[in-house]
């Protein structure tokens, strides 16, 4: 009984829920648009990712948060390319979250959304330590400079930085995918292949249509 | 067109072995190449936005080699200091650890970003298909691309519309995330539903279990594609071998 | 080769819902007909289109469905589980829905609905040309199809199912985005495709349909309160004046009451209280 990857993929995903999954990849791309427009410093470039992972599985997940940096990248930002395994990373770690039923109760989101960030910084750090010293003209390059000052490897400084900053901004992340979850309608969410992760069927869900 | 793609492709390939297995002082003149080659009939961007694009991602390119340089040049001692600034002293080793760094990054990131600026993502999509690329992802990559430009403007709207309902978009930082919330809301809930109604247009018109047509051939391989690949596989084994 | 439509006691109840969106409805459509369902919003109409096409059954697996559905002489118990393109090719209200979003003509387009049926490309002009001329979207083959209008929308979503040459074609609300002269066109095209496809409409509002229709149901709250010929219709429209805003009603039926000089349309005038 192998693993298969297209055969994964089709039980997560039922062909008419493709251009969902496209919606997703272009939630990650353009998120970014929106922070910028009302000027918050964050990134939630992988919040389509977590979205997908919760509703519909890891393996399509990952493949859309994949395809999302590779059209960052086909859009001017090419270094997003290089952190495919984070992103890879994220849509794993937060379809696990989301099967454990983490995705039910605020606090635990909380929870799930800091060892995300734990994850996707450990994940991150030889990348970006390797290609990039660590400085990506990002405002968290002083963090890393900061902490190579203290005597720490590339690495390691990298490695502290991304411990700081990436739990806060997954956190966030994750506390956004709960609310659009909380507030999407139960027989919109009946229709995903997942959705036993976010509806208990005695639980007071929204059910506004 | 195809022709070009499978060509591109191998180029992109050709690149990335070099970046990983030159020294610095091969990969500058590569970059070099490359910028040259932005202005060349086959690399020229398909939209103006793709062109500012580019010229953006230099102008970042050149502040990394600077900043790369520098903060390197600092923590990493050894070799002639170079510069000193107050108790700040740059040494020449540190520095060209940067370089190295700065221009093995930026060979990776200016071929690949050449290559999409140059290539219309349609025509990679349909290249891809005709070898072996499911059709599904590929209608997945299709889908994302209408929403990527469908998405900006919903945004705009949502934004105006809130802002007349009294959301705070222009306060401080929490007022700010408070309304995020708000704004993100009915763009995916919209969003979600139009998808859902999307796919079944797709399955209504039989997009879902499409019978593989007869003229779904390969487009041919030019012959410098096959040049490209066996050079980045000698530079390869080079590279092993020293 | 067209072919009839039966229903025998089809009753939907969606997965949640109280009330049932169809009950206990038994009608048949016959062959190389227009027919015309209509009824006033949420009274079933849709649900009606979907279970013919498919839908119902492919996708709400939660909803009840009991009765039986006969399609071109095969039956299903009680709907079709699968959706049944080409036999049966099914227009969206929402034109902009049915527009891929993955080509970049109009042309390739509807030619995307032959790639899907494995037609060859060199087949592919032959068979869209004449319906691009026959819908009056000639001159839109090299247009953008997502920057059209809704109306432009609407004929070239129309394009890409005739394309197929369906056996059944349903059609839900498909004159509410075109102007009148554009439901003019789509009203010659659609009389003109009844010889070889059974055509199936919903529709809201009864003047959209009072010139193209062969046969007529009316459904009320999920039941079926007419089903006949359009002719038999319109001596019993006054019943159903919720078909129509009342001012576009009384245009309607002003309209009416100039083209024909019978018994009934007297006792319209005298009913709606028209002196002139």
């Amino acid at each position: 009984m192998g693993f298969s990857l297209a055969n994964a993929i089709k039980r997560e995903v039922p062909g008419n829920m493709l251009p969902f999954v496209g919606f997703c990849i272009a939630l990650n791309v353009t998120a970014g648009y929106l922070t910028a427009l009302i000027k918050l410093p964050l990134y939630l470039d992988a919040i389509g990712t977590v979205l997908l992972a919760a509703l519909c599985g890891p393996w399509i997940a990952a493949i859309a948060g994949s395809i999302s940096n590779l059209l960052f990248g086909a859009l001017g930002n090419p270094t997003m390319i290089f952190f495919i395994p984070t992103m890879i990373a994220i849509a794993l770690f937060s379809s696990a979250v989301a099967r454990w039923g983490w995705f039910r109760r605020w606090y635990l989101v909380v929870l799930g959304g800091i060892l995300q960030g734990v994850v996707a910084a450990v994940i991150s750090a030889p990348i970006s330590a390797y290609l990039f010293s660590g400085v990506t003209l990002g405002g968290t390059d002083f963090l890393v400079i900061y902490f190579r000052s203290m005597g720490n490897s590339i690495l390691d400084s990298v490695l502290y930085q991304g411990l700081s900053s990436d739990p806060v901004d997954k956190t966030i992340t994750y506390l956004i995918v709960f609310s659009l979850l909380m507030n999407l309608p139960r027989r919109i969410l009946q229709k995903f292949p997942r959705h036993s992760n976010i509806i208990r069927p005695s639980s007071s869900h929204a059910d506004a249509t | 067109m195809q022709r070009s793609i499978a060509a591109k492709l191998s180029l992109l390939l050709f690149f990335w072995v070099c970046a990983f297995a030159l020294e610095w002082n091969l990969i500058l003149p590569l970059i070099g190449i490359l910028v040259v080659a932005r202005w060349t009939i086959p690399f020229r961007p398909v939209t103006d936005r793709l062109a500012r694009a580019w010229n953006k991602f230099l102008l970042y390119l050149l502040l990394l080699f600077i900043a790369l340089m520098a903060v390197n040049a600092l923590f990493i001692k050894g070799g002639a200091v170079l510069l000193e600034f107050g108790p700040l002293r740059f040494h020449s080793e540190g520095a060209i650890f940067g370089l190295a760094t700065a221009a093995r990054v930026g060979l990776l990131s200016l071929a690949t970003l050449l290559m999409f600026i140059s290539t219309p993502l349609k025509n990679l999509v349909k290249f891809l298909q005709a070898w072996g690329l499911s059709p599904s992802i590929a209608m997945v990559i299709l889908q994302a691309l209408f929403f990527v430009q469908k998405l900006p403007s919903r945004i705009d709207q949502i934004l105006l519309a809130q802002e007349a309902r009294g959301a705070n978009v222009r306060g401080n930082v929490l007022a700010r995330a408070r309304s995020l919330t708000a704004l993100l809301a009915p763009l995916v809930l919209s969003s979600i539903l139009e998808s859902l109604q999307r796919g079944l247009a797709l399955e209504l018109r039989g997009a879902l279990h499409a019978v593989p047509g007869a003229d779904r051939e390969r487009p041919a391989i030019p012959i410098e594609a096959y040049v490209l690949v066996l050079l980045a596989i000698i530079i390869l084994l080079l590279r092993f071998a020293s | 080769m067209s072919c009839a439509i039966s229903t025998n006691q089809l009753s939907v109840t969606y997965a949640g819902q109280a009330s049932p969106a169809l009950h206990s409805v038994s009608v048949r459509i016959p062959e190389g007909t227009i027919c015309a369902i209509l009824g006033v919003t949420g009274t079933g109409k849709t649900t009606l289109l979907h279970a013919l096409a498919g839908v119902l059954g492919a996708h709400q697996s939660g909803a009840s469905v009991e009765g039986s559905i006969s399609i071109g002489g095969v039956d299903y118990q009680p709907v079709p589980n699968t959706i049944l393109f080409p036999t049966v090719a099914f227009v969206l209200d929402d034109p902009t829905l049915q527009i891929s979003g993955m080509r970049d003509t109009a042309f390739d387009e509807v030619a995307f609905t032959l790639d899907n049926l494995g037609i060859p490309r060199e087949r592919h002009a032959e068979r869209i040309r004449p319906f691009l001329q026959s819908l009056g979207i000639a001159h839109l083959s090299d247009r953008n199809p997502t920057q059209l209008s809704g109306g432009e929308a609407q004929r070239v979503a129309i394009a890409t199912m005739l394309v197929a040459e369906p056996r059944i074609l349903l059609l839900d609300e498909p004159f509410s985005a075109l102007d009148a002269e554009n439901q003019h066109k789509l009203s010659l095209l659609l009389k003109d495709l009844r010889k070889t496809t059974t055509i199936v409409l919903a529709e809201s509002r009864v003047d959209n349909v009072l010139t193209t229709a062969d046969h007529v149901i009316v459904l009320e709250r999920g039941r079926v309160a007419f089903e006949g010929s359009h002719h038999a219709f319109i001596h019993r429209i006054v019943e159903f004046d919720s078909l129509l805003p009342s001012q576009v009603w009384k245009e309607t039926m002003e309209r009416l009451a100039t083209m024909t000089d019978q018994p009934v349309w007297k006792r319209i005038r005298k009913v709606m209280g028209w002196t002139t």
